[in-house]
Parts: structure tokens; sequence; C-alpha cells
């Protein structure tokens, strides 16, 4: 019997306009917002290489030590996924003082913006008058009145209903996941299938819970009139309120403090009072230990070479001298690297506290809960830009290592060699990023997995209570 | 047409939809205060802390802006921290006390519930304002009498824009006078003057909604269509345009990333001082002021020659975008609320300027004080004869423009 009714529901569907409406709306917009992000992708990609290409030209050219940090700054390239899955919009940030300001004002049409906004709403509209519409029609009342239990009748509407609409949505989103694999910009590898289908399984479970949401309002009230306000009430609230209110509401309710202070105190900490405690610690080793070369230290290099070449105990005086200087530069930085570290790790705590919260308050809502998972799977998100800084840091930490060795080597063959001399850095290791593997990106998103069914249960359960107790007259 | 009008409210008046309607702009109206007013007090706070004293004139920070608590838009990113040296401008990213999850989330604010959830409203009350009657059967006795059919539209698309509009003008005015009485709050004449002009922006903007589902009104029979096309209509013109308008412009506006730029002012930043460097090692008497003038030279010319291709960029957009009432809605409150795009760019020029006339300064080439950092934001008489003159166009010719298309369309609407 409720195969029999799927297939009625199924049938029924079919012929209404709104299953020819969800199927071109819901296409052309998939398709066409990928073709537009995947050009836009495009050409990112081919500039974003570019750039990796000129840094490294220049490093070749220009390299030396003291400006290693600044001259080899990372900066990210576009995910590889973006033209499917923005993300966090790193246009938005306005990192540079010349940035684009409409990322900042506008988002941009996405697959997930197009399934949380635009796909709810079409389930809503699939399923708001399925019990009321019927009432109204006058045929629940034959239908039940045909031995049809209510079990069977609201499990059969549930299911046909949402078979009619996954349909063609589920053909959009292949369109658009099949124009993504064959573009010539994007390397497909294997994991991402496994990505296209647990997203495409996070959307059904999205487009279903407020399916179930329709068909509960519509087990609530006697019209479809009442049942759609009521539906399209929870749909804002869920959709447009819940969401955005919530990381605000964080905000306000567990404050950290402000980042520019603590890039100040960074600034303070690693760089001015280290500098000065520099100048006093070789000041003061000049004046217990070395004091004979203080009439050669801080003369021009070339007049430094002279000297040093043409007196050999000076040149172990001096190289003495360098090593201790070496150790003092390195002793003072970690000291001071350990101070601010101290007073990061307390910013950092408290931040991930509040996003914690963040995510918490948001979670009342299917749609954070898609956004988290379409964002975790295709590394476009918060566990992404993580992932991105502990490569990044280990990547500086093994660069600097090299550095490192190559100035000490330099420093040995000569000793008046300098911090600004050019360092040849040509073999240094080269920035790779490893995306973290499927499994990492899955793992921390399980919760929103279960909040996602959950919510599926929640609101088939309400329906179902709701259409015991239904007046079908 | 006063009758149709009166009978329109009345009949609307003691409805579930409207008391439905009315408590969902109320609690809306609410949450965005409340979390609005929050965000720019913690915006306030953090403004406080990193004001620079009145020595530190290589800092500059602006206010948060007041009005942001109803039209949020580029505050936040203009009132950041911008740090001058001879090296240029930097900003602070990441200067907010806010969370990342706040990224992926627009904020709920007062042009956003006008924007998205006013129209909404204003849709669901229009869209059977003709056809409801038909499938009531009361359009035909309506008609039967003398009533003209441009009366009975215009009748009832008056009736149906006072049913959506009264409620959120007061609670607009509550909320105005609310925010102006709290703490961190200088609500002077022109905060009334600018927030006078978003609600006649608004006006409009409702009117063009209400105007809209009674021209879909009366070109179906049914109004569960009527409801399908509104709120396809209403997905179009709220999301999909102003939403794919960006993305295609940054698609085709084909101007690089600012990142470009930022890494070529580096580079030579760094070249510059590695090469002057190099040519000064065994100099006697270091003078390291050809490297300042070398990078202001190389920075200033990467800057004036990008600016022009990002304004382009933004000028395309904005076209995009403004295909829909809803995105010519956001550029004007966003620009009469001070925090618009054209403000942002205006604070730029005026921070590159100083920057100029004062580098030999900061960089010690030059004696003399440096002066006092001035930003004077444009009136409110400018804004709107000026950049946002477009959009109150718009806003202007797109309710006229639905209004006479639901007149001509009712003119031919069979009411059997």
């Amino acid at each position: 019997m409720v195969l029999h009714l799927i297939r009625k529901e199924f049938h029924e569907n079919l012929l209404n306009v709104r299953f020819i409406a969800a199927c071109g709306v819901s296409l052309a917009l998939m398709v066409s917002s990928i073709a537009v992000l995947n050009r836009s992708n495009e050409e990112q990609v081919l500039d974003y290489q570019s750039r990796v290409r000129q840094q490294d030209e220049f490093i070749g050219k220009f390299g030396h030590i003291n400006r290693l940090g600044w001259m080899s700054a990372i900066s990210r390239g576009p995910a590889h996924l973006q033209a499917l899955v923005l993300g966090i919009d790193r246009e938005a940030h306005q990192d540079n003082f010349i940035s684009n300001p409409v990322p900042a004002l506008l988002s941009r049409l996405d697959f997930v913006s197009i399934v949380t906004v635009i796909m709810s709403l079409v389930a809503i509209l699939f399923s708001y008058n399925a019990i009321s519409g019927e009432r109204e029609a006058g045929l629940l009342r034959q239908i039940l009145g045909a031995g049809v239990s209510r079990k069977v009748l609201l499990t059969g509407k549930f299911l046909g209903g949402l078979v009619s609409l996954v349909i063609p949505f589920t053909i959009s989103v292949l369109a658009g996941m099949l124009f993504l694999a064959l573009s010539p910009s994007i390397q497909i590898r294997p994991a991402d299938f496994s990505v296209f289908a647990m997203l495409l399984g996070a959307s059904w479970l999205y487009v279903s819970a407020f399916y179930g949401i329709g068909l509960f309002f519509s087990t609530r009230s006697h019209t479809s009139g009442q049942a759609i306000l009521k539906s399209l009430f929870a749909w804002v609230i869920l959709v447009l309120v819940i969401p955005n209110a919530g990381p605000f509401l964080a905000a306000q309710f567990y404050p950290i403090p402000s980042a520019t202070k603590l890039a100040q105190e960074r600034y303070m900490i690693t760089d001015r009072e280290r500098d000065a405690i520099l100048v006093q610690r070789r000041d003061a080793m000049i004046e217990s230990r070395f004091a004979d070369l203080r009439d050669i230290i801080g003369l021009p290099q070339n007049q430094l070479q002279e000297k040093l070449k043409s007196d050999a105990a000076l040149d172990e005086r001096y190289r003495l001298y360098a090593r201790g200087w070496e150790d003092i530069i390195a002793v003072t930085n970690r000291e001071q690297g350990a101070k601010y570290d101290k007073i990061e790790k307390v910013f950092l705590q408290r931040s991930r506290v509040q996003e914690k919260l963040a995510g918490v308050l948001t979670s009342a809502s299917p749609l954070s809960n898609f956004v988290f998972i379409a964002i975790g799977l295709t590394e476009t998100g918060i566990e992404a830009e993580d992932h991105w800084d502990r490569e990044v840091g280990e990547y500086d930490r093994a660069l600097a290592t090299y550095a490192d060795a190559q100035y000490k080597k330099a420093m040995e063959r000569d000793p008046s060699f300098e911090i600004n001399d050019y360092l040849d850095l040509r073999a240094r290791p080269r920035f790779q990023y490893r995306p973290a593997g499927l499994l990492e990106r899955v793992e921390p998103d399980l919760p929103q997995w279960g909040v996602l069914i959950a919510f599926n249960l929640i609101f088939f359960a309400a329906a179902f209570v709701g259409f015991q107790r239904y007046d079908v007259r | 047409m006063t009758e149709i009008v009166r009978k329109e409210i009345l009949e609307n008046l003691n409805t579930y939809r409207f008391y439905v309607l009315i408590g969902l702009i109320f609690s809306m109206m609410l949450i965005s205060i409340i979390v609005s007013y929050g965000d720019y007090h913690l915006r306030v706070e953090n403004y406080n802390i990193l004001r620079p004293g009145p020595k530190e004139t290589d800092k500059i920070i602006l206010p948060p802006e007041p009005l942001s608590i109803f039209a949020r838009g580029l505050d936040a990113n203009a009132g950041r921290l911008y740090q001058l040296s001879s090296r240029g401008v930097e900003v602070q990213p990441n200067q907010q006390s806010i969370n990342r999850v706040s990224s992926l989330f627009s904020m709920p604010d007062m042009l956003f519930v006008t924007r998205v959830i006013l129209s909404l409203i204003a849709l669901l009350f229009s869209f059977d304002a003709v056809c409801g009657e038909k499938e009531q059967g009361t359009l035909k006795l309506m008609l039967a009498g003398h009533t003209r059919r441009a009366s009975v539209v215009l009748g009832k698309l008056t009736g149906r824009f006072l049913l959506v509009f009264v409620p959120f003008f007061v609670l607009f005015l509550v909320s105005s006078i609310v925010v102006s009485l709290l703490p961190d709050v200088r609500a002077g004449e022109e905060y009334w003057i600018r927030l006078a002009l978003i609600l006649a922006g608004s006006t409009l903007y409702v009117a063009s909604f209400i105007a809209l589902g009674t021209l879909i009104s009366s070109l179906v029979n049914r109004s569960s269509t009527s409801m399908m096309v509104g709120l396809a209509a209403w997905v179009l013109l709220v999301f999909v345009v102003p939403n794919m308008g960006a993305t295609v412009a940054q698609a085709i506006g084909d101007v690089p990333p600012a990142d470009r730029v930022e890494m070529q002012t580096r580079l030579s930043t760094i070249q510059s001082i590695y090469e002057t460097q190099q040519q000064m090692k065994n100099a006697k008497d270091k003078d390291y002021s050809r490297i300042m003038i070398q990078i202001r030279e190389t920075n200033n010319h990467l800057f004036q020659s990008y600016r022009p291709e990002l304004n382009r960029l933004i000028e395309l957009t904005r076209t995009l975008v403004r295909c829909s009432p809803s995105g010519a809605f956001s550029f004007l409150a966003t620009e009469l609320a001070n925090t618009g795009i054209d403000r942002d760019i205006r604070i730029k020029d005026a921070i590159w300027m100083f920057v100029e006339r004062n580098f030999n300064r900061f960089g010690g080439l030059e004696k003399g004080e440096v002066e006092q950092f001035q930003f004077r934001p444009s009136t409110p008489g400018e804004q709107i004869t000026g950049v946002a003159l477009p959009d109150a166009l718009l806003l202007l010719i797109i309710p006229g423009i639905f209004v006479a298309l639901s007149v001509v369309s009712f003119m031919r609407y069979d009411p059997r």
C-alpha cells in the first residue's frame, strides 16, 4: 500500500507545474553558478601559480636571511573545490589595503547557498499542502474511508513527495558536478567522488528536513494558506535567523580580546622589546668578553674583511664573538617567542571557546549543520584554515632550519658575512600543501550528520503525531 | 478608492496571516537591534582599545558608525586599524573580536530584515490581492458596481501596502528612538536625516514587492499559483540576482586579485631595501632616504595603476547587482548609513593622500609635525545626488513600473 501511495504521490507531482519549475530552477542555477565560479577559479589558479613562480625567482635572485619570512610569505591559493563550495570567502577578509570591498558586502552564489536557501524553500512548497490540501479538496476523508491507515498515508506522502523533490535536485547536482569533473582547470582526485557523494547525501538530508517541516505544518493546519504561512515562518527562523544571529550572539555572550591588540603585543615583544634586549646583551658581552674587539665591531664590511684577513688571531677572536652573538640572537628569539606564545595561547583558547559556542548556537538550525558538513568536506571552512596554518607553520620551521644552516655555512666561510648579504636559497625546501585526508575532513563534522538525521526524525515524528490527531473534515 | 483601501485593511487586519507576519516583523526587528547593537558595542570597545594617542600619527582608525546598527555594510572593514609607514599602509585583517563562524553567515541587521524578510512579507500580503477575490467570487460583485478597475487595483495595492508598511514604520521609529538612547550612540541631526532617507528607501522597496505581488496576482487565476510565482520571483530578486551579479562580475571583470598587488609591493620594497643596503655596505655615512623614496615611488605606481581596474570591477558589480531592487536598496541603504562601498573607497583614498602628503615626515626626510588625519564623510545631500542617485531612481521607477503593469493587467483580467 505504501508503495502504491508513493507512486501516486510521485505521479501527481510529476504532472504538477511546481515539479517542472523545480527541475528548471535547480538545474539552471546549479550549472550556471558552478560554471561562473569555475571560470573565476581558473583565473585565480593561474594568477596564484604565476605569483608563486615570481616569488620563487625573486628569492633566487635577492635571497637573504634578514627578510626571508617576509619575502617567502605563503599566500593561500584557491581551494580545490571552491567552484562548488566557497566556504569562508577569503576575498571578504580584506587582507590588503587595496582589497576589493564588494565581497565583504555581497556574498556569491554557490552550491551551498542554492541548497540552503532555494532548495529548502522548494521543499516547503512541495509539502505544505500534502495533508491540508487533500483535506480542502475533500480527498482525505475518501482515502482514509477506503481503509488506508493514517500511518501508511503519511509515510506514502512523505516518501512520494520526497522522491519527486529529490529527483530534479539530484539531476541538477549531478549535472553541476559533471561539469566540474570535465573542467580542464580542476584535477579531480579519487577522493573527490566520495566528497561529491557525501555532499549529495547531506543535501538530501537537509532538503528532506525541510520537507518534513512543511509536512508537519500541513498536519497542524486546517487550510493550505495557514500551512504555508506557518512553514514559511519556520523557514525564516531556521534559515535566516538562527544561523545569522548565532555567531554574533556568541561574540556577545563570550567576548574575546582584540586581535589587533594581540598583533601589537606581538610586534612589541618579538620586535621592539627583542631588539632592545639584543642590544643590551650584546653590549654586555662585548664589555665582559670582547672589549678588545670594540674598535672593529661595526666597521664597514670591506674594512672588516681586510683586517680579519691580515690578522689570523683577530680572525679567530672575531669568529668567537660572531658565534656568541649568534647564540644571543637565538636565545633572545626563543625567550621572546615563548613570552608571546603564552599570551597567544590564552587568546586562541578563548577564540576556540567562542567559535564552539557559535557552532552550538547555530546548530539549532539544519542550515548550519549542512554548511559545516559542506565546508568541511571541500576544505573551505574553519578546520581547513587551521590545517593550512599548521602546514604553513611546519614549512616555515623547515625553511628557517635550512636557511639557518646555510647562513652558518656562509659565516664559516666569511665571519664578516651579514644577515643582509645574498644567501643562495635556491635549493631550499618548497612549500607543498598536503590536503587533509578524507577521514580527517569527515570526522569533525560527524555530530552535524547526526543532528541533520535527528532533524529529519523529529520533524517526521512530529508530523506523524500531528496527523494522528488531525481532523479530516 | 478610499472605500476599497478601507475594505482591504479591515478584511486583512483581523486575520491569522496579519498576526503571524506582524509577529515575524516584530521578532526580527527585536533580534536585529539586539544583535546589531551588541556587534556595534564590541566594535566601539575595540576602537577605544586601539585608538592611537595624540603622538601616534602613524596609526589611523575611524570610530564605528552608529548607523551601522541599521545597515552594517562595510563598517567593520572601514573601521580597522591602518598602520602607516614608509612601506605604505597596512591593515589589520583580523581586528574584530569575533569568531570565524560569523564569516559564513550574514549579519541580521535592519537592512537584512527589510531586504529579505519584509520583502517576503510584502509578497505574502499581496499574492492573493486579485486572484484570491476571484476564487472567493467577490471580484465579480466588486466590478459589477460603478467602481473603475484602476481604482480597484490601486485601492487593493494601497490597502495592502499600508497593512505591511504601517507596522514596519512604527517598529522602525521605535527602534530608531531606542537605538538613539543607547550608550555609545551619538544621535545628532544627521542621524535622523539619514534614517528618514533609509526609511523612504524602505518604503519604495516594500512598495515594489507589494506591486509585484499584485501584478502576479492579476496575471494568474489561482492564489496557489500566484504564491508559487511570487516566491520564485522573490528568490530571484532577493537572492539570485544580487549574489549572481557579484559572482559574474568577479568572473568576467578580469581584474587581478589584490594579493598580486600586495606581493608586487612587498617584493619591490624588499628589493629596494636590499639593493640600497648592498650599495651602501661599504659606505661610511649611510643614507637610507633613497630606499624610502624608491619604495614610495614604486608603491604609488602600483596603487595608482590598480585603483582604476578595481574601480571598474566595483562599477561592473554595482551595475549587475542593481538589476534587482534588493541590490539597489542595499547600495542605497549602506551609502546613506555611511557604511557603503563609496565611503570605503573615499576613506582609502583619503588615507593614501594623507600618506603622500606626510611621507617625508614619517621617514624623517623632512622636519615638521605629521598632520592630523581627517576624513570628511559625504553629506546625505551629496550622496542622494551623487553615488546613491542611480539606486534611488531605480527604487522610484521599479514600483512605478509594477503598479502600471498591475493596472494594465487588471484591465484585461477575467473576474469569472
